[in-house]
């Protein structure tokens, strides 16, 4: 197959935040867990034709954003003062093992492509121009629109 | 016992291509000496989010070791010799650098993201070379409630990153 999916944090962060209690039954999952798993079933049984892609910034995105999430949460309860410490380093601790683990897992049914960084950096600096552009474009039909009305 | 010790002693097996069954002894008390520095990290006046990334990296490494001593206890059988040397010796030297990490953010050179950030990277890697348990933690006592409002968060603080970058 020719065709390639590149699968960007977002999707690979969704599809893995889950995790299962098997004493109490209890579920968590990312709200787009449901509509993102499927395409990594789809990966994983056509492993052969490589579809799904990804580069190690989205993998490096998708770690960071897994701890950012835990810290920010974290100084929250700070905050608050009342917590039981070692309960809440338990659940946390296992919170983020399990999305670890099911990151890679996810990872595991894509292909990881080189990615040129001058040339990236070469391209991103035409989009961010190009959206610079129409962002001061949009501004000034919205500034004349304003202006035309009576 | 050090990490340093652990890859020799591995160093060693890979070139007997031999597991020797006697450094399980020596895991075992690094699995000791982390559990006792865990122990401790519940009443550290330290901030909640550097407490928790030290309590985090020292499971990691707990896990880890956990996993290896299983492998290196079923090697022969298993006819993981001297795979599981050599799995080691890519999986250690990450162990060891995490330990220097953990020195680091007691002493405020290094920041609680970092540090679980490095943790995580640690866990991928171990799991690629299956010296991550992968079986669900199994919790004693289990409140349904903190749980749901720590999960809750989690989730949210998920998408409001993600949606900001």
């Amino acid at each position: 197959m020719r065709n390639k999916v590149l699968v960007d944090a977002n999707v690979l962060v969704a599809a893995s935040v889950k995790a299962f209690i098997t004493e109490v039954g209890l579920e968590f999952k990312h709200h787009f867990y449901d509509i993102s798993k499927p395409l990594f079933d789809f990966f994983s049984n056509n492993l052969e034709k490589r579809i799904g892609i990804y580069t190690e910034i989205i993998e490096t995105t998708s770690t960071r954003v897994l701890s950012e999430a835990i810290i920010g949460d974290l100084e929250e309860h700070e905050l608050k003062k009342r917590c039981n410490v070692k309960r809440l380093f338990e659940y946390y601790s296992l919170i983020l093992s399990e999305c670890i683990i099911h990151l890679k897992e996810n990872m595991n049914s894509l292909t990881r492509e080189p990615v040129n960084e001058k040339r990236l950096k070469a391209m991103s600096s035409d989009i961010l121009n190009f959206y610079h552009d129409i962002r001061s474009k949009l501004l000034k039909k919205i500034r004349l629109r304003r202006y035309q009305k009576p | 016992m050090g990490y340093l010790y652990l890859m020799d002693s591995f160093k060693e097996m890979e070139k007997k291509n031999e597991i020797d069954k006697n450094i399980i002894k020596d895991i075992n008390q690094t699995i000791k000496k982390l559990k006792k520095v865990k122990s401790n990290i519940y009443k550290k006046k330290i901030s909640l989010s550097n407490r928790f990334s030290i309590f985090f990296g020292l499971e990691t490494q707990e896990k880890i070791l956990h996993k290896l001593r299983h492998r290196v206890s079923l090697a022969k059988e298993a006819n993981d010799n001297p795979k599981v040397a050599e799995d080691a010796l890519i999986i250690l030297p990450g162990m060891f650098l995490l330990e220097k990490r953990i020195d680091l953010l007691g002493k405020g050179a290094c920041k609680p993201a970092s540090l679980l950030n490095f943790t995580t990277n640690l866990q991928m890697e171990a799991l690629k070379y299956d010296l991550y348990p992968e079986q669900e933690t199994k919790l004693r006592k289990f409140d349904n409630k903190i749980f749901k409002q720590i999960s809750t968060g989690f989730i949210e603080n998920v998408e409001s990153i993600m949606h900001a970058k």
